[in-house]
């Protein structure tokens, strides 16, 4: 990087809002996929869309790759720096511009943590639905270029299902107003394209979520089982008879152990070898009757228990245990490999009784706490990264789940996005001409090519047809 | 040979014909992907202008700009690819008509989503093309939502993928959401994967009367505040004969204890419920004229500013009390179908007086628009990105497709 350009970026984003110093950028060498890591030339923090689109106009023109980077809770890599790059943060941009609870939305800035969105609309009786696990952390930018989901995200959809508007900073500079709430697009739906693109199209800086109104009744409710097939087919059967709960959550044994000798314990049985997290909304008789038709189905595969919340207090333990489970797995190994697979809900216990055989097949420690209400499902692999046979083996297991999730009509990821974790798996889910149909796309976005190079569409596969270009 | 010629010798005459609405051009009815391929490339090749239709039935929203030589019609490529009740998805070539995929699904408690009037000649991929809702707007959401994945037969001749057939995937970029509503202007969609919905239990369906549409505005906003959770909230007339149609959909108790409260709001109204409710929703919405067929305002505005967003239109003197018009309270949307075509003075006019309110008003009419009637200027910055993106898959510019494909302010 030429000695001018960190000169021109402090003199716009003042000592505040640049990094430098290479102690203070080391935490910013990767994101929540810990064994890729590259420390960044520089850490810039604009505080407003002024600041990016003028960084990102000198960036720009001095070909310089550019990262973004939300609160760095994404688990593929996405945020990873590029070498001879620069990480922009969004973490000084996380004001709450406007609640219209009338209209039932909100205008955030992208670096609004998730969780504070909910809290601020909470007195009108309105929410926003996703609700990743890393939520208390997780902004909502980082939310939108991985289209981000979680458990109640069964009943409510992905991220892209509630953005109304963004404004977005593109490569050069240019400002994209996307920001006015309109009903359908009245051109392309540039909106529902950039959702999900794991900043290789430009930036998000403002974004106008759509808030939902609580139900009027919630239930949440556990089903214990002495197998963990037997909760996959709960699950299955709770999908083909069209009962709709907002969330169903499966934890394995391995998982409810963890999380019970953490400080998250939920109450759930040690001795179980799965339960099944449910949550049902709506009115009082819809509730009735969707409880009543899956507590019959849970009996019919062999519960041993059936809990149901009686207040708000139990209804927030039961979830403080799945919300919890990733930190309580600290427990079984130092590191934790999250995977995200998605695959048909008909074929539920096949695909996670093959991903277990998997790692224990390579003598790895698997535990299971997924959304099986969407069929994604979470392979959690414990390992220490220090171990280098381990690591071979953690990616090497990693790579078979992938493909047998796909070969029984599965995909690679279902809310974490590829980013560099998934980048070279991409051809096992998508045929050449298809990853060439979505570098045209972000070529024309980003005609630059500095956004985030080197994510997602795999750069071997795709220099036989046209390189990623971006200058050094 | 021309062009023509050829793809007339590669399909056979019985597979080209003509399409209402498009007079004077060939339709060329491929009966598989690779046939469709194979007059693509013939058609690029000789750089020859064509359109892309399903069956034709949208042709009436809007003319295209340009004539096209010739048409290829997706009405051929039609069927089921898979179908998994189990899960609640299905992927059907795009030709298949929502009325058949409707009659595949419902023996399975499912339903498709969009609810639109005349399925039977609506195409799967025409229907995604166009960005098309239905009467079931309100409760699922815009039918894009509920798209899974696309195939697209570009004009490179390249068949490509987006998404899947999951009701989760973030693989990749989703451009199967590029494509709806993108009017066939950047390839030929072949294939798609939609979410399905479930039948309801129950339902119920009530229509209450008024003189003016005030009123019927008034409840339908306490109805949406109360929490009510409906199918379809509508207000509909002309003049003084105005109407309510709401419908409510569930589990039964949901519903009978939903129809009490709505009970209390409107006390004066003809209800059905159950297989009745059903047939007369489905009769409603199969009797509604097409509202993107000829001179037709809509206006869009924020739900809380609904009354005096009506007020307004009917108070300007161009638009009236007299013409049809159609209000969505819970997309807050009024639609207006005009007596008379509508001058770009009266639509400047309009304009000016709704822009206290943010509204945006667009008008649709079957002719194309003229400088004059676009409502905004283009945004340059989306205008860059837009013409990139028709470059990337449309580098000839030989898609005839309809203006303005751009928002406008």
């Amino acid at each position: 990087m030429h000695t001018t350009i960190p000169r021109q970026l402090q003199s716009i984003l003042g000592d505040e809002g640049m990094i430098a110093d290479k102690n203070r950028r080391i935490p910013y060498e990767c994101d929540g996929l810990a064994f890729e890591r590259e420390i960044p030339d520089l850490v810039l923090l604009p505080a407003s869309t002024e600041e990016l689109q003028a960084c990102l106009r000198i960036l720009h023109a001095a070909g310089i790759p550019v990262v973004a980077r939300g609160a760095g809770t994404g688990l593929t890599g996405g945020a990873t720096p590029v070498k001879g790059g620069v990480v922009i943060g969004l973490a000084r941009m996380r004001k709450i511009l406007e609640i219209d609870p009338t209209n039932q939305f909100a205008r955030v800035e992208a670096g609004l943590v998730n969780v504070d969105i909910t809290h601020a609309c909470d007195d009108h009786g309105l929410f926003y639905a996703p609700d990743p696990s890393s939520q208390t952390a997780c902004t909502i930018g980082g939310n939108v270029a991985n289209n981000a989901g979680g458990p109640h995200c069964f009943k409510y959809g992905n991220t892209s299902r509630h953005i109304l508007g963004l404004k977005i900073v593109l490569s050069d500079g240019e400002i994209l107003e996307l920001s006015e709430p309109e009903l359908d697009p009245s051109g392309y739906d540039l909106l529902g394209l950039f959702i999900g693109s794991e900043g290789m199209f430009g930036i998000a800086t403002e974004v106008t979520l759509r808030l939902t109104p609580r139900a009027e009744v919630t239930e949440t409710l556990l089903a214990v089982f002495p197998d963990l097939d037997q909760a996959c087919d709960t699950v299955t059967d709770i999908i083909a008879e069209h009962w709709e709960p907002s969330a169903l959550e499966i934890m394995d044994q391995l998982t409810i152990q963890a999380v019970e000798a953490s400080v998250f314990s939920a109450g759930y049985p040690p001795d179980a070898k799965a339960v099944l997290l449910i949550e049902v909304e709506g009115s009082r008789p819809e509730c009735e009757a969707n409880v009543a038709g899956i507590e019959a189905i849970a009996k019919r595969h062999g519960i041993m228990e059936w809990r149901r919340a009686a207040n708000d207090k139990e209804r927030k333990k039961l979830w403080a245990g799945r919300k919890g489970a990733y930190g309580a797995m600290g427990r079984i190994a130092p590191d934790l490999y999250v995977s995200d697979v998605v695959v048909p809900r008909t074929k539920l216990r096949q695909l996670v009784r093959q991903t277990t055989d998997i790692c224990e097949r390579y003598d790895l420690k698997i535990t299971n706490v997924f959304h099986a209400g969407d069929g994604n499902l979470h392979p959690n692999i414990s390992y220490d990264r220090r171990d280098a046979d381990q690591m071979r083996r953690v990616l090497a297991a990693a790579d078979e789940i992938m493909r047998v999730c796909i070969d029984a009509g599965g995909t690679l990821s279902g809310e974490h996005g590829i980013g560099l974790e998934k980048r070279d798996q991409m051809h096992m889910y998508f045929e050449p001409e298809d990853m060439e149909a979505m570098l045209g796309v972000r070529d024309a976005w980003d005609p630059s090519g500095i956004m985030n190079p080197g994510k997602m569409i795999p750069v071997r596969a795709c220099n036989e047809h046209r390189p990623l270009r971006f200058k050094r | 040979m021309s062009s023509l010629r050829q793809v007339e010798a590669m399909l056979g005459r019985e597979s080209m014909g003509v399409v209402h609405g498009l007079p004077g051009v060939p339709v060329a009815s491929p009966s598989s992907v690779d046939e469709a391929r194979e007059i693509v490339q013939c058609l690029t090749k000789d750089r020859v202008k064509f359109a892309l239709l399903g069956r034709g039935s949208k042709l009436g929203w809007a003319a295209l700009v340009q004539k096209p030589t010739l048409a290829i019609s997706t009405a051929k490529l039609s069927g089921v690819v898979e179908f998994e009740p189990g899960d609640g998805v299905m992927t059907a070539l795009a030709g298949t008509t929502l009325a058949e995929l409707e009659g595949i699904v419902r023996p399975h408690g499912l339903r498709i989503t969009p609810a639109v009037p005349r399925a039977d000649n609506a195409t799967l991929g025409g229907v995604i093309a166009a960005g098309q809702s239905g009467t079931d707007r309100l409760l699922h959401g815009a039918m894009r939502l509920h798209l899974l994945g696309t195939r697209l037969l570009q004009l490179n001749g390249q068949s490509t993928r987006s998404g899947g057939q999951l009701v989760k995937n973030v693989s990749g970029y989703d451009i199967h959401r590029l494509l709806a509503g993108s009017f066939g202007s950047l390839g030929l969609i072949t294939q798609a994967s939609l979410r399905l919905m479930t039948c309801p239990e129950d339902r119920w369906l009530c229509t209450s009367q008024s003189a003016t549409p005030a009123p019927l505005v008034q409840l339908a906003t306490q109805l949406l505040e109360s929490g009510i959770r409906s199918e379809a909230l509508i207000i509909e007339g002309a003049g003084d004969a105005w109407q309510l149609h709401l419908s409510l959909v569930g589990r039964r108790g949901h519903v009978e204890a939903e129809r009490k409260l709505v009970a209390a709001l409107l006390p004066a109204s003809d209800s059905l419920g159950g297989e009745a409710a059903h047939t007369r929703l489905e009769a409603l919405r199969e009797s509604e004229p097409d509202w993107h067929a000829g001179d037709v305002v809509q206006v869009a505005l924020k739900r809380s500013r609904l009354s005096h967003g009506l007020e307004t239109v009917m108070d300007s003197g161009f638009v009236g009390k007299q013409s049809q018009y159609r209000i969505h309270p819970g997309l807050a949307t009024i639609q207006v179908r005009l007596q008379s075509a509508l001058s770009a003075e009266n639509l400047r006019q309009l304009r000016t007086s709704l822009q206290a309110l943010s509204a945006q008003v667009s008008l649709k009419r079957p002719t194309p628009l003229t400088e004059e009637f676009l409502p905004r200027v283009v945004d340059p910055v989306r205008a860059r990105l837009v013409a990139r993106l028709r470059q990337t898959y449309d580098p000839q510019n030989l898609l005839c497709t309809r203006p303005p494909l751009e928002p406008i302010q």
